[in-house]
């Protein structure tokens, strides 16, 4: 529907705690490459539990970027699997990605989507999902293209060539995510000083994906 | 009382029933179930394993096995509403705490503040009464119950506020345990081999099913607060350094008061008659000393919030109700326990050396994998190692390690019984020996989960049956002595996982090094 996003999305997905995995090894069946997975809390909407204190339960979200092409079949099959259609089983859904290093190889610059005047706000989010551990190198050569900082949270993935078991038991690395606001003139050079600084084109190095941002408050700009 | 809140839950669950959407039931029924499933695959491996020992190697009286099948309804019952508490309750308290404590910002309020919190949660434990109990009695009378409780208590006090600077500090885990273990290595030359093994023992019972989550999110909420690169280290080993604390008490006392041999009989075994009588006259006696083991984090708890913490009622009303679930929890899971399941333990121990003493290893082998994973704390620190690493350390992982490593521990505790030339420390030095080198070649992290894990696994479960189990083999082998062999079980209990974990680390290490970066 929107040819600005050239047929990528960021899928999420969030279930009960120790799905996660599940779902990784679902969409690897299916021909995705990597993901990440975060912990978090989700509510559950019960009075009863509500008056034994149970208000909230731990919770996996898992995320990745597809092509929509893949993407159908594997809503299908997280449908299938999880069960996502019947509730409490978990909710998934997606969002447009602008650009993605891994999936975008004819390496299109950014700006060139973005020069249609679409963002009338000019900022984009860039998602920076590295090994732990390279956070301080992602932001600081964010910093040096010009970004004003960034913020980082911490999950678990790995990508298509990492695959690693334990007594049968998937391994799946520790991650960094780093999030960084950037004025849109600025996504380009900031990617690329990221790209260049970690060599994110070497596989199992990361991943960078920008998204669109349609609204932003609290951000200020260094006066040069 | 119980029966009241009991009556009353389900006066509310009815007029919820009639008055709510079916879709809110089941989101209620789907979390209890599986936690009830989550409880279950817990405690079913041991129950299992004693009906078919029941089957095969030593058939137990009918009314024994259905004690025992109580035991394990009441265990699982009273396991998963303790988590349901502890995540609630004891675990906020914790992070709480720790948070208020970091943020003092002086290392003398740090050190001075763990050093109130860990003395004040141990001088109340049940299984240090019982510890102090034992340990007069092998002395002969010479030492008094409450000098025995406050020179635990200040170890314990001791150990938790160093371990609490140690994260503000930044101190690394192999060094700090390398160095305590060598000062205990030192002090244990002075020892007697009993009081050395009764001094090992004490860790495991001053590391309770309520302090051990306790201290857990302790160190957790510091090192949260702290955050920085050795954010998921610092997370762990305020266990490990905690039950090192009774060691160093015990083993002072008895150099000063010069304490050698062990005197006193052990307690003759009498096994427990009828089916629900020996719960009639447990629970009393556990929902009592469960107030004691409560009532310092209670206190402790309304005390902070007065002056610190200054939570919402919303949230402090969750708190209350956790701890209130805690204790319910706790005290039916005691009961299970102790009603039913240490008789069976030490039957089994005694059918079992008496059949065929070979088979003792073997059996204590399996009972040692399994009955780890019924232990409350060992939940605990599962659920936090997944969520200090975002779940890369998954919980089986660490399960599985920690069952061969108890697994091990029981089996030579067998060996040690059944033949008087093994000594105690024959295990025990080259053990902590090999977990001090190691703890210089895996990933900082496991250091931390390894000795906590030391900690944890010797907790109520294993500290029970096993050390029944072991007693009931000792009485039935005639070179054995019940009291002697009796103590040092939980010791190996204690030893092991340092080594499993810490493998279990290596592998991780070679296993990521594969990777690309």
């Amino acid at each position: 529907m929107d040819s600005l996003n050239k047929g990528l999305v960021l899928f999420w997905c969030i279930m009960d705690f120790g799905r996660g995995t599940k779902l990784f090894r679902l969409y690897k069946e299916a021909g995705g490459k990597g993901g990440t997975i975060i912990l978090g809390r989700g509510t559950v909407k019960s009075e009863l539990l509500k008056i034994l204190g149970i208000t909230d339960t731990r919770k996996e979200i898992f995320f990745t970027v597809i092509d929509q092409e893949l993407e159908d079949a594997f809503y299908e099959k997280v449908i299938n699997k999880f069960h996502l259609d019947k509730p409490h089983h978990g909710i998934a859904f997606s969002m447009p990605v602008k650009y993605c290093s891994s999936i975008d190889e004819s390496t299109k610059s950014i700006s060139s989507s973005k020069g249609k005047g679409v963002n009338k706000l000019g900022y984009e989010a860039i998602f920076v999902i590295v090994n732990k551990g390279a956070m301080d190198d992602v932001l600081e050569a964010a910093e040096s293209a010009g970004s004003t900082g960034g913020t980082v949270l911490h999950g678990r993935g790995s990508g298509a060539k990492e695959k690693e078991t334990l007594f049968n038991i998937e391994i799946e690395p520790e991650k960094e995510i780093v999030l960084i606001l950037s004025k849109a003139e600025k996504t380009q050079a900031i990617v690329d000083a990221i790209k260049e600084r970690l060599d994110i084109e070497k596989p199992g190095a990361g991943i960078i994906f920008v998204m669109d941002v349609s609204r932003t408050v609290g951000l200020y700009e260094e006066k040069k | 009382m119980k029966i009241s809140i009991s009556l009353n839950i389900l006066l509310i669950y009815t007029k919820i029933r009639l008055n709510t959407f079916s879709l809110e039931r089941r989101v209620f029924l789907n979390i209890i179930l599986k936690q009830l499933k989550e409880v279950s695959f817990s405690v079913l491996p041991i129950t299992f394993l004693v009906i078919i020992l029941h089957f095969t190697v030593v058939p137990i009286e009918t009314e024994m096995l259905l004690r025992f099948i109580i035991g394990a309804i009441l265990v699982i019952v009273g396991l998963g509403i303790f988590l349901f508490g502890a995540e609630l309750g004891v675990v906020p308290i914790g992070n709480h705490m720790g948070e208020t404590i970091a943020r003092t910002n002086k290392y003398y309020w740090v050190g001075i503040l763990g050093f109130i919190l860990g003395f004040l949660i141990t001088i109340a434990e049940p299984d240090l009464q019982i510890l102090a109990h034992q340990v007069r009695m092998a002395s002969g009378g010479i030492v008094s119950n409450v000098l025995i409780l406050v020179v635990v208590s200040v170890g314990v006090g001791i150990m938790v506020g160093i371990g609490l600077i140690r994260i503000i500090y930044g101190t690394p885990l192999n060094k700090m345990f390398t160095a305590v273990y060598a000062i205990i290595f030192l002090l244990g030359l002075k020892t007697s081999e009993e009081f050395l093994a009764i001094s090992v023992d004490a860790s495991g019972a001053t590391t309770g099913a309520m302090t051990t989550p306790f201290i857990l999110a302790l160190g957790y909420g510091v090192s949260q607060l702290k955050g920085g690169k050795t954010y998921e280290e610092d997370s762990f080993g305020m266990v490990g350094l905690a039950s090192a604390g009774p060691i160093f008490a015990i083993m002072i006392m008895s150099i000063v008061k010069r304490l050698t041999n062990i005197q006193g009989e052990a307690e003759a075994f009498v096994p427990n008659v009828g089916i629900i009588s020996p719960y009639l006259r447990e629970f009393p006696k556990i929902a009592k000393e469960s107030i004691f083991t409560l009532a310092p984090l209670l206190i402790l708890f309304l005390v902070f919030d007065k002056l610190w913490f200054k939570l919402n009622k919303r949230h402090k009303n969750r708190i209350l109700k956790g701890l209130l679930y805690t204790y319910i929890g706790l005290t039916l899971f005691l009961v299970g326990v102790n009603a039913g399941f240490m008789e069976v333990g030490r039957v089994m121990g005694d059918g079992i050396a008496n059949f065929h003493p070979v088979l003792l290893p073997i059996i204590g082998f399996l009972m040692g994998m399994v009955v780890v994973l019924a232990e409350p704390a060992v939940h605990v620190l599962t659920q936090q190692v997944e969520e200090v690493t975002s779940g890369y350390i998954k919980r089986k992982v660490i399960l599985i390690a920690l069952s061969s490593g108890i697994a091990l521990a029981v089996a030579m505790s067998m060996l040690r019984i059944m033949i008087p030339t093994v000594k105690l420390w024959h295990f025990l030095l080259p053990g902590f020996a090999l977990a001090a080198v190691l703890s210089y070649f895996v990933p900082p992290i496991f250091v931390g989960i390894a000795y906590d894990s030391g900690g944890v696994a010797s907790g109520p479960m294993t500290a029970t049956f096993v050390l029944a189990f072991a007693q009931g083999a000792a009485g039935a082998i005639p070179t054995a002595n019940v009291l002697i062999d009796g103590f040092g079980v939980i010791a190996m209990v204690a030893m092991t996982p340092l080594v499993a974990i810490q493998i279990l680390g290596f592998i991780f290490k070679i296993k990521s090094k594969k990777e690309s970066i």
